[in-house]
């Protein structure tokens, strides 16, 4: 068991309890904008950690691109996923299921502090 | 390895009855991430635990589909509202 060996297992063990943390927090967090929240720790940083305990493992060169390609992708596609998922909690404030309203007011200059059939018709002229 | 099994399969169980007891669609698609971003880790961490770089491709595609995923239920009910 080498340093590398070692490495690779610290950064495996971090990525999978990075996991177990999100379904943790998925379960028990109030409501679904907290919920998304926690959703996207593993989307990034657990594969984040995960690729460089599979990269310590296999120690090869050519293998670095498709490593690059998981961590790009994940950073450019997990927070455009969660903004749309929040945007429709935010849309159902004060509904079950939706953002406390306690919560949700005035996080964002141009969500927050209205009403929420303010926030209704933002969303709608929003989106196409 | 086998502790960071045992966590995957922990968090799933979690994410699991998130998505069957979630109150709104919204809930049920952060479920449907966190299951997703396990299913990536746990064939990163098989291919890992087995030294064969052919799984990475997989976890690349199951990644993309995920995105896919999530963002077309959100954009979906989105549209449900109207």
């Amino acid at each position: 068991m080498s340093v590398i060996d070692i490495a690779a297992s610290v950064a495996l063990i971090g990525g999978a309890a990075l996991s177990f943390i999100a379904g943790v927090a998925v379960l028990r967090f109030p409501d679904a904008a907290t919920r998304v929240h926690a959703a996207t720790k593993p989307q990034v940083l657990g594969i984040v950690l995960l690729t460089i305990g599979l990269g310590l493992r296999l120690g090869g060169i050519a293998i670095i691109g498709e490593f690059v390609l998981i961590v790009l992708l994940q950073f450019f596609t997990a927070p455009v996923a969660a903004h749309l998922a929040v945007r429709q909690a935010l849309a159902r404030r004060g509904q079950p299921g939706g953002v406390d309203p306690e919560l949700g007011g005035g996080v964002d200059p141009e969500l927050g502090g209205g009403s929420s059939r303010q926030v209704d018709t933002d969303v709608r002229s929003d989106g196409g | 390895m086998i502790v960071a099994g045992a966590l995957f399969g922990a968090g799933a169980v979690l994410a699991a009855i998130r998505l069957i007891r979630g109150p709104s669609p919204i809930d049920r698609t952060a479920a449907l991430d966190v299951l997703l971003a396990i299913v990536v880790g746990v064939i990163l961490l098989s291919a890992a635990m087995s030294r064969s770089a052919t799984a990475v491709v997989i976890a690349v595609v199951v990644s993309l589909l995920g995105f896919v995923s999530s963002a077309g239920l959100a954009l979906l009910l989105q549209r449900g509202r109207r």
